[in-house]
């Protein structure tokens, strides 16, 4: 492989790791201004000889900088404590719940791509027609709509007045439509506008002038010639909304009582649950910055120019 | 320097003199949103006068009325009451100032941040640009919503936290659009002439470079508008923004959730106000982005 390439890969490595430093330093020193921090050790009816026992133990008569150098050889083994709770270490309660937040994530994207994708292109190829006018239109609330609402309006009407679905937990395939088409729609309505108008830009191209010059059937055209093209920034944009997808997923999941990570974390502020807390958001965090920096990379494979400006 | 006061001239125009065949040429939906965002603004100002009932007034007799026109409303809580009897049109109106609060106070202080360190980064560069530029990945990479939580968890919701947070994730986005343009504006004719002339760096920044990209800033701002609204509610409906028991448009939500099978006024109504604010900023904000920047018109469809 071309070296300058993989100083590039091994360059937004450094980077995403810097990010991943600079928020469990933020982590550590929050936990740390913001009062005791035994108490976010222990629980909080923890008698006075434990606290003053951890107190030593931990090092925290111990200065600053050696008490984050002690975070850091305790987060780099994964050790963060234990759930008040449950009284598991907190690693673990933050990982089961992980493949709850994922299947929801993924199902909220096929959501969006199935839906997005198609409407932008029927728009594009209708243009000017009612139809394009209400794809717009949907575009428009989708991405205005704050998501928690849009949750709530849909458990009104689809579980409340229809009683079509249920309202939240999770169980079968039922129980994921709700939740994955609030979740989804924001970017849904993102994917729409960016097909419809690199499905317009695309349809105006010289390549399908002359495809549609050779008598290619209609269809053919869009498909075969029109949609692989405009389908490009959308690769791109899909990627960059894995952010987007897991802050949602947080307010998502408390709507609809949905058994991820997400709501682990607001559960964890209610009870005061620090360990899982701070294990939550790091990992949220590590999530989001490794998902970015496969972007970053896949980039580099799927456009040429990128590669050469490299 | 007349060269630079013609640039102003240009980047400034008025939209009434640009609307030529008025009145058809007005610009309809701006003026609306406009109007309902002015509107959105008095309520919020003139909230103790407007609402007609204590926001916090609790009356367990009241509790859960529905609105006037339902079975069971009546003419002294137009939108009924919550879980606690409290008038939900007063803590609509009431929320609409917690709103108008942030709005009020996180736009100004991000977009000023923001534009003063784009501003110098993109004019002097070195340390200062890339600082800015690492804390606007650092942005991309964190949701707002993650360091809130993490925020409030540790120490208590308040408005102030939310204040932080909105600004802390606010200005990085002025800050790159105003390093930006200023990194192509300070090599334009009219800033070398200045320079030439013995103009200051300072004079420069201020008289030629500010008036040049103010423009962008306003567009920004009122797309910020709504992503303010919208992220005070979200923190709200949370439980991580403004402590409970407040007005606050998401609180309300929040409270409502409880209800949703009884009482379905309570999650529509402050939703809505929510849904209306952020839409009528977004369609402004869009329409002035293509108003200001005429290339932008035909570029985006």
């Amino acid at each position: 492989m071309n070296p300058r390439l993989l100083t590039l890969i091994a360059l937004r490595a450094v980077q995403s790791a810097l990010v991943v430093i600079v928020v469990v330093s933020v982590v550590f020193f929050l936990s740390r201004l913001t009062g005791d921090p035994v108490r976010v050790l222990l629980p909080p009816d923890a008698p006075q000889e434990e606290i003053e026992r951890i107190r030593r133990e931990e090092g925290l008569t111990r200065p600053l900088y050696v008490q984050y150098a002690l975070f850091w050889r305790k987060a780099l083994t994964l050790d963060f404590g234990y759930s008040f709770r449950t009284r598991q270490p907190a690693v673990e309660e933050v990982k089961g719940r992980l493949p709850a937040t994922i299947k929801l994530g993924l199902a909220a994207v096929l959501y969006s791509l199935l839906v997005g994708v198609p409407l932008g292109v029927l728009a594009a190829v209708k243009r000017g027609t009612p139809l394009d006018l209400l794809a717009r239109l949907l575009a428009l609330v989708g991405q205005t709509t704050p998501n928690f609402w849009l949750g709530l309006m849909l458990i009104l009407l689809f579980a409340v007045r229809l009683g079509w679905l249920p309202t939240g937990g999770e169980g079968g395939p039922r129980h994921l439509i709700l939740p994955a088409v609030t979740l989804g729609s924001f970017n849904c309505a993102v994917l729409l506008r960016l097909t419809r108008s690199a499905m317009l830009e695309v349809l105006g191209s010289d390549f399908v002038r002359t495809a549609r010059a050779k008598g290619l059937a209609e269809l053919l055209v869009i498909g075969r010639h029109a949609l692989p093209n405009a389908l490009i920034p959308v690769v791109t944009v899909l990627g960059l909304q894995v952010g987007v997808l897991v802050a949602g997923s947080i307010i998502v999941e408390t709507v609809f009582s949905w058994p991820g990570m997400g709501r682990l974390v607001i559960q964890a502020i209610a009870v005061a649950d620090y360990p899982v807390l701070q294990v939550g958001v790091i990992f949220i965090a590590t999530v989001i910055v490794l998902a970015n920096w496969a972007v970053d990379i896949s980039y580099l494979f799927l456009d040429p120019r990128i590669r050469a400006a490299a | 320097m007349t060269l630079s006061r013609a640039e102003e001239r240009v980047a400034l125009p008025w939209p009434l003199a640009q609307a030529r065949g008025w009145p058809l040429r007005l610009p309809w939906l701006a003026l609306f949103c406009g109007s309902v965002l002015l509107a959105f603004v008095l309520v919020g100002v003139l909230a103790p006068w407007l609402a007609p009932h204590d926001p916090m007034a609790q009356n367990l007799v009241e509790r859960l009325r529905p609105p006037v026109w339902q079975a069971g409303g009546g003419r002294e809580h137009l939108l009924g009451t919550d879980g606690l009897g409290r008038d939900v049109l007063s803590r609509l109106v009431h929320g609409a100032r917690i709103s108008l609060t942030v709005v009020g106070i996180a736009v100004p202080l991000s977009a000023t941040l923001g534009a003063c360190l784009g501003l110098l980064a993109g004019y002097r560069g070195g340390l200062l640009a890339a600082m800015a530029m690492r804390a606007a990945d650092i942005q991309l990479a964190l949701p707002a919503v993650l360091v809130a939580v993490l925020l409030a968890g540790l120490m208590g919701p308040s408005l102030r936290n939310v204040l932080i947070i909105i600004v802390a994730f606010g200005w990085p986005s002025y800050a790159r659009v105003v390093r930006g343009e200023v990194l192509s504006l300070r090599e334009r004719d009219f800033v070398t002439a200045a320079r030439v002339l013995g103009a200051s760096d300072g004079h420069i920044m201020w008289r030629h470079l500010l008036p040049n990209f103010v423009n962008s800033v306003v567009v920004l701002a009122t797309i910020q508008v709504a992503a303010v609204v919208l992220i005070e509610a979200a923190l709200s409906f949370l439980g991580v923004g403004v402590p409970i028991g407040t007005p606050s448009w998401g609180m309300m939500v929040a409270e409502g959730r409880d209800y949703i099978r009884i009482a379905w006024w309570l999650v529509t109504f402050p939703g809505l106000a929510i849904a209306l604010v952020c839409l009528m900023a977004n369609l402004l904000g869009d329409w002035l982005r293509d108003w200001i920047d005429p290339r932008l018109r035909h570029a985006r469809r």
